[in-house]
């Protein structure tokens, strides 16, 4: 199996790059930062400046339907332990695997529950060409999962 | 050109709402548009609701209430020039504050917008929220026009609850729903019945 390996991620703090040197955000704040301006930030600001945003995409061709929707809700699912404080997730963890022109979606906001959506055209019934996408929001446990994590749980399909 | 600007925290169904909404409208023969801004550069929700059948305009990169502002009101006047639907729907990110935006709009936005707010809590993780996310859920609910209070089908929504989310939404009237189990047409009756 040949992978395409398409890798795009955005993993940093949710605030970087947020204010420009021109920017009104509507926020009451004074500005400082690299671009010379001073911030003064709300505390809720400052929650989500840490907010863990990780997301990134794999693809291959002759994937199995229902062995990518598994790895996929696996996948998520030990993220969510991972993630999870008192059986919650403080933010969002959620999975798209696309195969042909089906889809199936993966969302995970409590670790005893699962939400799965799938289009009227799942399974498909052949091999197809795929792309597995996760996205991991959280503004809880942010060191417990890394780039190389999501590689560890969802690469080498 | 009717705005219907959703927010509300990461996970709370603002994509499911949504997608009801948008087969509601085209039911009643209702022209309708989205613009969904998605934090991460690799979209799932806007594939999501592409699933409707409706042309999506993503917008990556940022949150609309920071970084993004002036690229959601280019958005929204070029689909009003462009397209003019009955009704155009923008998702907000899960992180992004409701009372930013608002204050955008009235700023910088055209007179010829009705725009309305609405905020999408997550009963089911509302108690843990509150605790942990206060000052976040505070700003999220701030300006909005009406909070509709999701997946009371896993924990119904006390009075108190309720209440509570009121007093932060400055009053604004709260609806129950369960967006994954709703009738056809239920999700946009509830929001004529509040925002008309």
């Amino acid at each position: 199996m040949e992978h395409e390996y398409h890798h795009e991620h955005h993993h940093e703090h949710h605030h970087e790059h947020e204010h420009g040197h021109d920017h009104d955000c509507g926020h009451d704040h004074d500005h400082g930062c690299a671009c010379g301006h001073h911030h003064g930030h709300s505390e809720a600001e400052r929650l989500v400046e840490d907010t863990l945003v990780l997301s990134k995409s794999w693809s291959g061709e002759d994937g199995q339907p229902e062995q990518l929707a598994q790895k996929l809700q696996s996948g998520l699912e030990a993220l969510g332990e991972l993630l999870g404080e008192d059986g919650i997730i403080l933010g969002h963890l959620k999975g798209l695997l696309r195969c042909g022109s089906a889809c199936l979606a993966c969302s995970i906001t409590r670790t005893d529950h699962t939400d799965l959506t799938a289009s009227p055209d799942w399974p498909p019934a052949e091999p197809c060409h795929w792309t597995l996408t996760v996205t991991v929001l959280s503004l809880c446990h942010q060191d417990r999962v890394t780039e190389e994590t999501l590689d560890k749980l969802f690469g080498g399909i | 050109m009717e705005v219907l600007l959703f927010g509300g925290f990461l996970g709370s169904g603002k994509t499911t709402v949504i997608n009801r909404l948008l087969h509601d409208l085209t039911d009643q023969g209702k022209s309708a548009a989205i613009v969904e801004n998605e934090i991460g550069t690799v979209g799932i929700d806007d594939v999501l609701v592409a699933q409707t059948g409706l042309k999506v305009t993503p917008l990556f990169g940022g949150c609309v209430c920071c970084q993004l502002t002036a690229d959601l009101l280019t958005a929204v006047h070029t689909i009003e020039d462009q397209v003019n639907p009955d009704v155009l729907v923008v998702e907000m990110t899960g992180l992004a504050m409701m009372d930013g935006i608002r204050d955008t709009f009235a700023r910088y936005g055209r007179d010829t917008l009705r725009l309305h707010t609405i905020a999408v809590v997550d009963m089911a993780r509302w108690p843990k929220l509150i605790r942990a996310m206060e000052p976040v859920v505070r700003r999220q609910l701030a300006g909005a026009d009406l909070v509709l209070v999701n997946k009371t089908d896993v924990v119904p929504a006390d009075p108190e609850a309720l209440e509570q989310m009121s007093q932060l939404a400055g009053g604004a009237p709260c609806r129950t729903l369960s967006a994954q189990s709703m009738e056809p047409g239920a999700v946009l009756t509830l929001i004529r019945e509040v925002l008309r």
